[in-house]
């Protein structure tokens, strides 16, 4: 099984201060870096996947240089083999744009199964993944918590966690991408041996040429432009109780419930396509967008 | 002809029993080498030690004297101590007599005569009666009292009895030989002689009969007890005087500095031979007395964790030919670590307090012993508790165990107006403040009032600020060397380029760390404690204590500040500066102080039986003073937490800093 996990360095805020008015970011000071707790978990089911049927585990990531030491956490847990893209400025590319970039790599190197972690938890775009199946034409599963393979047959049967405690189980053919869910498993902490193999391994380094040169990148103009960043505003929390000029019923029945106000407006049910679709047309229909050709 | 002396192996065949004397004497040289040999092959198996344990010969002599052979530590508890020194001093006082003995009867040297013979005399019997009240009490406190830490196995009571044997015996012998010869000299050999007066109707053919039996009797057993020594428990009379030779000189708790850290590919001690010889000689020179699980405070509270019963198991792994089966789960539950019979649970629960190493009479290091498992545990099988492994990726993402991050560093000291480091040279005195100075809502107030009382003093000095690292201690007492070593080397980095000369630091672990650890990175620094700096600061009248506060306050020894470092007079000084103050010692205190269940980890683990602090925290309350100054932030919330839930209820004492104390009364 040649496995492929897409990994990304994410920010941390520690303090609510300092943006740069410059560039709408936050302050690098105020920054710590980490692994992707989401991504770590990928790597993890790769290497779970790789212990029960063998394989390589080949680790990727795009951005700066810091963004390596991403990598050699994940060839201190085990992984084989690290890739990396080195970008400067990632936060300016959307995820369709790294994603773009992802596809292009991916498609040089072999693979069995593409991992992602479901989101990012410095941006919480959660698209990249599927962005990557789409440009790669493979079939996507996301936020899976459990990876069931028949690599001989050619599939693997996934558990997604749904509301109330529900499963779905799908099957899914193989090659797939997959966007792994944080209680899929928990990522080992790294031995000392480990740590030693990720200090000598060579990580094998690609640079993005954006004068237009070593990859396409389309969409690397980025798609969304960032007006405004600024701290949140401190909002008084409201603590809902029935009134008291109310009768008693009438506050039981407020409790009863759930102390919210029913929603207005119109419902939509159905299947993804119609759901998509519905919403397309309430936007459409409100001036928020375009009708799309 | 003798004036008053004694002719030797009188009533014996002189040829015959000289003969088998010396066989049996080489019989046994041969024993003891060869089970010497074996023992030294056992401790070739251990890996190379981290520091130079053949160093300043001198010195090693002198403590081996006062440490071994006038029993320094030994003595520190009653009544073992003074048990085992008459038994151990008429031994080696018998010993020589017997040696004496031997210079005459085969080199020709006439001594035992006139006056050096009355002298003798008086001296052997003497030593044989507390060598015989030597052996009973040992046997009463043994098998009577039973102490519940004594180790008690199977072949224990053999030495003893042996020797308690050997002693009657020859008392039996000498009285013997007084009724058959009434000699000039018997008055001297007093206890003999009233014994004598029960054979007086005895014949002296029967006389001469029964007095060579028992004298044969009487040096075979002799012989018998010394063939016993390089075996067992006894082993610890040769073993112990070799492990106090080769006794460490850093200061206590300082784990062995690993300059070849950076090539290893594993790490600490999962089997037997994981551990360094030295590790392995201290097994055989524990004498099983017990008084390591005496002071340990994770004992003490119901946990299975004792020091004794550690090296004990590792001493039994050590000795069986193939590992002990069960590796994985046992029969009496928990987690073990395969290979030396250790359970997890009990490495886990060690506080690192020390107190089980500063008991030891043979100097056993136990605590170096637990961190070389954990290392294993952590960096070797990556098998430890998850509260660890949180702990441990904050530290590397947040360089400080809880996870709020360096920007968030200078909160604590917002409006104070402190000058933050940013170039060489721009302070003489550099305010460590630490992680939960910095971050603990309790100790944010410490960090304050040491930075308002450094203020008030003119000196100059400053904080790193967001340059400040965790010091990285409770990641290698907890096993994790390499994330030690990663914080290490980034506060070394700041510390270089900023050319630091003095440190001052109000937590103990900071201190340990930067002053005794930090070393091996190349730190050359002078770090000092906050209690000796405001001491400092009050005795050369930079600040003063103005205001009286009418309280009694006891203090309590932080263990990486008292036993680790020899720090506990500076800070009952500085308090007893203050008018109006009355000091009042808690029962343990100073060297016997008790710990407060933070250290190692234990802070983030969860825990066992009773608590620690809460068992501490009693003995303030019991012992009701209006405060208990600390020193040292874990300390402090950790009493502090402890008061609330102690026994005693009604009013508990305040728990202050010494810094907020000083600040008050200024």
């Amino acid at each position: 099984m040649k496995i492929i996990v897409c990994v990304k360095q994410v920010s941390i805020i520690t303090t609510r201060s300092g943006i740069d008015p410059a560039t709408n970011r936050l302050l690098p000071g105020e920054l710590v870096y980490t692994l992707n707790p989401h991504d770590e978990v990928a790597v993890e089911e790769a290497l779970a996947i790789r212990e029960k049927h063998g394989g390589t585990v080949t680790v990727l990531t795009l951005g700066p240089a810091r963004a390596g030491e991403a990598l050699r956490w994940c060839l201190a847990m085990g992984a084989d083999e690290a890739i990396h893209v080195l970008e400067e400025a990632p936060p300016e590319m959307s995820p369709f744009a790294v994603s773009t970039v992802l596809a292009e790599i991916i498609r040089g190197l072999e693979y069995d199964l593409i991992l992602f972690g479901k989101l990012a938890i410095d941006d919480e775009m959660g698209q990249t993944g599927t962005f990557v199946a789409e440009l790669m034409d493979l079939p996507v599963v996301t936020t899976v918590v459990r990876v069931e393979l028949h690599p001989g047959e050619g599939r693997a049967i996934l558990h997604r966690s749904l509301r109330k405690g529900d499963r779905e189980v799908a099957e899914c053919c193989l090659p797939a991408v997959f966007t792994m869910d944080m209680q899929a498993n928990r990522p080992r902490y790294p031995t000392l041996g480990g740590r030693r193999v990720a200090e000598r391994r060579e990580i094998r380094t690609i640079c993005m040429n954006k004068e237009g040169g070593a990859l396409p990148c389309r969409g690397i103009i980025p798609a969304v432009e960032i007006v405004r960043l600024s701290p949140p505003r401190i909002r008084p929390k409201k603590i809902l109780s029935p009134d008291e000029n109310e009768s008693a019923a009438g506050r039981m029945q407020w409790i009863l419930s759930g102390g919210v106000a029913r929603k207005t407006g119109g419902r939509i049910t159905g299947d993804a396509d119609r759901l998509a679709g519905g919403i397309v047309e309430f936007l459409v229909e409100r001036n928020f967008i375009s009708r799309p050709h | 002809m003798k004036t008053i002396g004694r002719e030797i192996l009188w009533n014996l065949p002189h040829q015959q029993a000289t003969v088998v004397l010396y066989s049996l004497l080489g019989v046994l040289l041969l024993l003891f080498a060869w089970r010497v040999r074996s023992r030294i092959g056992f401790y070739r198996r251990g890996r190379p030690e981290g520091e130079n344990r053949v160093d300043r010969l001198w010195e090693r002599t002198r403590d081996l004297l006062r440490i071994g052979f006038f029993q320094k530590r030994v003595l520190e508890k009653k009544p073992g101590g003074p048990i085992h020194l008459a038994i151990y001093a008429s031994f080696i006082a018998l010993f020589s007599v017997t040696c004496v003995v031997a210079v005459e009867h085969d080199l020709g040297v006439m001594l035992l005569d006139g006056d050096f013979y009355i002298a003798f005399k008086l001296f052997a019997e003497t030593f044989g009666i507390v060598l015989v009240g030597g052996v009973v009490a040992a046997l009463v406190r043994r098998c009577i009292l039973r102490p519940a830490s004594l180790n008690r196995e199977r072949g224990d009571l053999v030495p003893l009895l042996l020797l308690g044997a050997v002693a009657l015996t020859g008392f039996l012998v000498e009285a013997l030989r007084i009724a058959a010869t009434h000699p000039a000299a018997a008055p001297y050999s007093y206890a003999a002689n009233a014994v004598a007066g029960l054979f007086a109707r005895v014949s002296i053919p029967d006389l001469l009969r029964l007095h060579r039996g028992f004298w044969w009797g009487h040096a075979l057993m002799a012989f018998g007890f010394l063939a016993s020594i390089p075996y067992g428990r006894m082993l610890h009379g040769i073993a112990g005087p070799a492990n106090m030779f080769l006794r460490s000189y850093r200061p206590t708790g300082t784990l062995q500095p690993m300059p070849d850290f950076d090539a290893r590919e594993t790490i600490g001690a999962g089997a037997i031979e994981e551990f360094s010889w030295k590790q392995l000689l201290d097994l055989d020179a524990c004498a099983r007395c017990g008084r390591c699980e005496e002071v340990c405070p994770a004992h003490a509270t119901g946990k299975t964790l004792s020091p004794q019963k550690i090296i004990r198991d590792l001493r039994v792994s050590g000795s069986r030919v193939a590992n002990r089966p069960g590796g994985g789960e046992e029969e009496h539950g928990g987690s073990m670590i395969e290979g030396i019979g250790v359970r997890t649970a009990d490495v886990w629960a060690c506080t690192t307090c020390g107190h089980c190493v500063t008991s030891c009479p043979m100097l056993v290091e136990h605590v170096e012993k637990i961190v070389d498992m954990r290392r294993h545990l952590v960096l070797g099988k990556s098998d430890f508790p998850p509260e660890l492994e949180l702990m441990f990726r904050k530290l590397e993402v947040f360089s400080d165990p809880w996870g709020f991050g360096p920007a968030r560093r200078t909160e604590w000291a917002t409006g104070l107006d402190l000058k933050e480091i940013g170039r060489k040279g721009s302070v003489d005195l550099v305010y460590w403040v630490g992680c939960a100075g910095a971050f603990d809502e309790r100790n944010r107030n410490v960090a304050a009032s040491l930075a308002r009382i450094l203020k008030e003093s003119g000196i100059s000095f400053g904080i790193l600020g967001s340059r400040e690292f965790c010091c990285g201690d409770f990641a290698r007492r907890t096993g994790n060397e390499y994330l030690f070593r990663l914080l290490a080397r980034k506060n070394m980095a700041v510390l270089e380029e900023y050319g630091v000369k003095k440190i001052v630091t109000p937590c103990p672990h900071c201190y340990n760390a930067l002053r005794n650890e930090y070393r091996s990175f190349g730190g050359s620094f002078e770090v000092i404690h906050h209690s000796e700096l405001i001491l400092d600061l009050m005795e050369s009248g930079r600040i003063r204590a103005r205001n009286a506060l009418e309280k009694t306050i006891s203090y309590h020894d932080p263990c990486y500040l008292g036993r680790y470092n020899g720090i506990f007079d500076p800070p009952r000084r500085v308090l007893s500066k203050i008018p109006g103050m009355r000091l009042a010692e808690a029962g343990r205190s100073r060297e016997n102080g008790f710990c407060c269940g933070a250290g190692g980890g234990n802070l983030w683990l969860p825990e066992q039986g009773s608590r620690i602090n809460e068992e501490r925290s009693s003995e303030f309350v019991d012992l009701k003073p209006d405060i208990v100054a600390t020193a040292c932030p874990h300390c402090m919330y950790m009493l502090e937490d402890g008061m609330v839930s102690a026994r005693g209820g009604g009013m508990v004492p305040e728990c202050l800093d010494l810094a907020e104390i000083v600040l008050r009364s200024m």
